[in-house]
């Protein structure tokens, strides 16, 4: 059933500028575990103090973790039902859909992981996967600065960085860091120009690669269609894509919508 | 083999199963995807003159299993950007644009833009139980004279079909009275007027408040409705043909609005996470027809109307 579980805020950790973990407890336990890279509809059902009932919306997240049960969100400050998420306080209520769409797969020895800004956070908690199944993933993080290295302590593994600014790492774009690595799969989440590189370095090096996208949802279930990238819906078909499935989209690294599924240019 | 062909205001459809509107219609890209489904129209999302955003989040929400309640807000870019992007003219399958607008002449507007944009047939939307403006008031199609006069005024522009709503106590006057008016079909039902709430969280469970319940359960009112709709056409010599929907989920239920007299039915809450049940519904009614023996649609089209 795709209906709302009701959840509480137990814990608000990591409150840095990157974002906010939010760790959810459910009253009644999602029946499946969900896979990395798969997301919630999260419902802002009242206002924190301070705003008004216009903030309460539903917005499509991505799991960030996953304890015992309880779900890891991460917040930041984008727009309207965010920014009023970022007020709220452990004891707060919100109403989970989910787990939607598909995640990422597992199958595999050797992976690469890249990350840019607030696109991390899957990837946070599909490093935890793999860690778990005794597999060692490298992870490469990129952000304007090193303040916007989405928490680089926590990823198990190896963990390179690169920033914009040089302020901690390479000092370039992520995608440069691609080159030093043979992996045996690519997993990346992010802007999606970094998406584009990351897939355009794949297909060069023939490296599978498995992509997170994000586009504007107004139901989140597969009922309204305005998420489409092509003919595929991004809340039921992904929102994570294989290299394939997006090397001869028209669409991709091209055109998103809006909510009301105006279109605008994905500005490179 | 079981002929599934039907005509529609003069429209050669190869069966008589449409995609309804507002379900997996809002770009190109996935009304592409639905037309290489077995499938005999398209209907796209309620396009309005103006743009809308839609409303805030939770807009869809499963009550019960197969049953949904929502208020999408009818979202869409606006009319100038939906003739700029959609092609009306080009797909192998007819794709009829949903119309939805507050008065008469905006509905002729709307009606005259996507008749020069190439497009054969528009359904106008008189019904969408949920527009804030109008949920205290009445609906077009709540009313026999007001849905007269805005099928009236669209239907100069090009064939109608005229969608009505559920929430009314008779709905063949409202059927009858836009088929005086010109409407060249009567779908029905629109979503029933609902509203649910979350014990827990102590709220509405839409973004909306207000929204209208589709899906499984609905299914024996739509046939109802349905039901009386022929009966009234029929009492008034009127040959208009009528659109079916309303918890279709699969080929047993397009079955059941054809014995209730329908000609063509719309396909829409069943698909949510599940496109390509739209062709699986297609094969199933042709499978019935062949299991029953039946060559046309018209071999068993209101067959149980002399029940009631």
């Amino acid at each position: 059933m795709r209906y709302p579980t009701f959840f509480e805020i137990v814990e608000i950790t990591s409150t840095t500028s990157v974002g906010h973990s939010l760790w959810l407890k459910p009253n009644r336990a999602w029946p499946t575990q969900p896979v990395p890279g798969q997301f919630a509809m999260v419902w802002l059902p009242r206002p924190p103090k301070g705003y008004d009932l216009s903030v309460c919306s539903a917005i499509p997240m991505s799991i960030a973790g996953w304890d015992d049960g309880n779900v890891r969100i991460t917040v930041k400050d984008l727009g309207l039902t965010s920014k009023a998420l970022l007020a709220c306080s452990p004891g707060d209520e919100l109403g989970l859909i989910g787990p939607l769409g598909v995640g990422f797969s597992l199958d595999c020895k050797q992976p690469l992981l890249m990350g840019g800004g607030v696109g991390a956070p899957p990837l946070l908690y599909l490093a935890q996967m793999f860690a778990a199944k005794g597999i060692e993933p490298i992870t490469l993080l990129g952000g304007a600065s090193v303040s916007e290295i989405f928490h680089p302590h926590e990823f198990p593994g190896t963990v390179d960085i690169a920033t914009d600014d040089g302020s901690a790492g390479h000092c370039g774009r992520v995608t440069e860091l691609l080159e030093k690595y043979v992996p045996s799969r690519l997993y990346t989440c992010g802007p999606e120009p970094m998406l584009v590189s990351g897939l355009n370095w794949a297909v060069a090096n023939s490296v599978p690669a498995e992509l997170c996208l994000e586009r504007y949802m107004a139901c989140g279930v597969g009922l309204c269609g305005v998420c489409s990238l092509d003919e595929q819906l991004v809340c039921q078909d992904g929102p994570v894509f294989s290299s394939d499935d997006l090397i001869n989209s028209a669409e991709f690294g091209r055109i998103a919508r809006e909510a009301g599924g105006s279109v605008h240019v994905v500005q490179p | 083999m079981a002929n599934l062909q039907v005509t529609l205001a003069g429209l050669h459809l190869d069966n008589p199963v449409m995609l309804a509107s507002g379900i997996l219609d809002s770009t190109p890209g996935i009304l592409r995807r639905m037309s290489k489904m077995k499938v005999g129209a398209l209907i796209t999302k309620s396009i309005s003159i103006k743009p809308r955003p839609g409303y805030p989040g939770p807009t869809a929400v499963e009550t019960t299993p197969g049953t949904w309640i929502n208020a999408m807000g009818l979202p869409n870019p606006g009319l100038n950007e939906f003739v700029d992007e959609f092609s009306l003219t080009n797909g192998s399958v007819t794709i009829i644009p949903n119309l939805v607008a507050d008065t008469p002449d905006e509905f002729a507007k709307l009606a005259d833009a996507v008749a020069v944009a190439g497009a054969k047939i528009a359904e106008i939307n008189l019904s969408c139980p949920h527009p804030k403006a109008s949920y205290k008031g009445r609906l077009a199609a709540q009313d026999p004279r007001a849905a007269a006069e805005v099928v009236e005024a669209a239907s100069t522009k090009l064939p109608i079909i005229a969608k009505l709503t559920p929430n009314v106590t008779d709905i063949g006057e409202i059927a009858v009275a836009c088929a005086r008016a010109g409407a060249s079909a009567i779908s029905a039902i629109n979503t029933l007027a609902a509203i649910d709430i979350d014990p827990e969280l102590e709220r509405p469970i839409l973004g909306n408040g207000y929204g209208g319940l589709s899906g499984a359960g609905i299914r024996p009112i739509g046939l109802r409705k349905v039901l009386d709709i022929v009966q009234a056409l029929t009492a008034a010599n009127l040959d208009t043909p009528v659109i079916g929907m309303g918890g279709i989920c699969d080929a047993d239920d397009v079955v059941r609005y054809i014995l209730c007299g329908a000609h063509l039915v719309q396909v829409g809450t069943t698909l949510a996470g599940n496109p390509e049940q739209l062709s699986n519904i297609t094969e199933g009614l042709a499978d019935w027809m062949d299991r029953k023996g039946y060559q046309n649609l018209e071999d068993f089209r209101g067959r149980v109307l002399e029940w009631f």
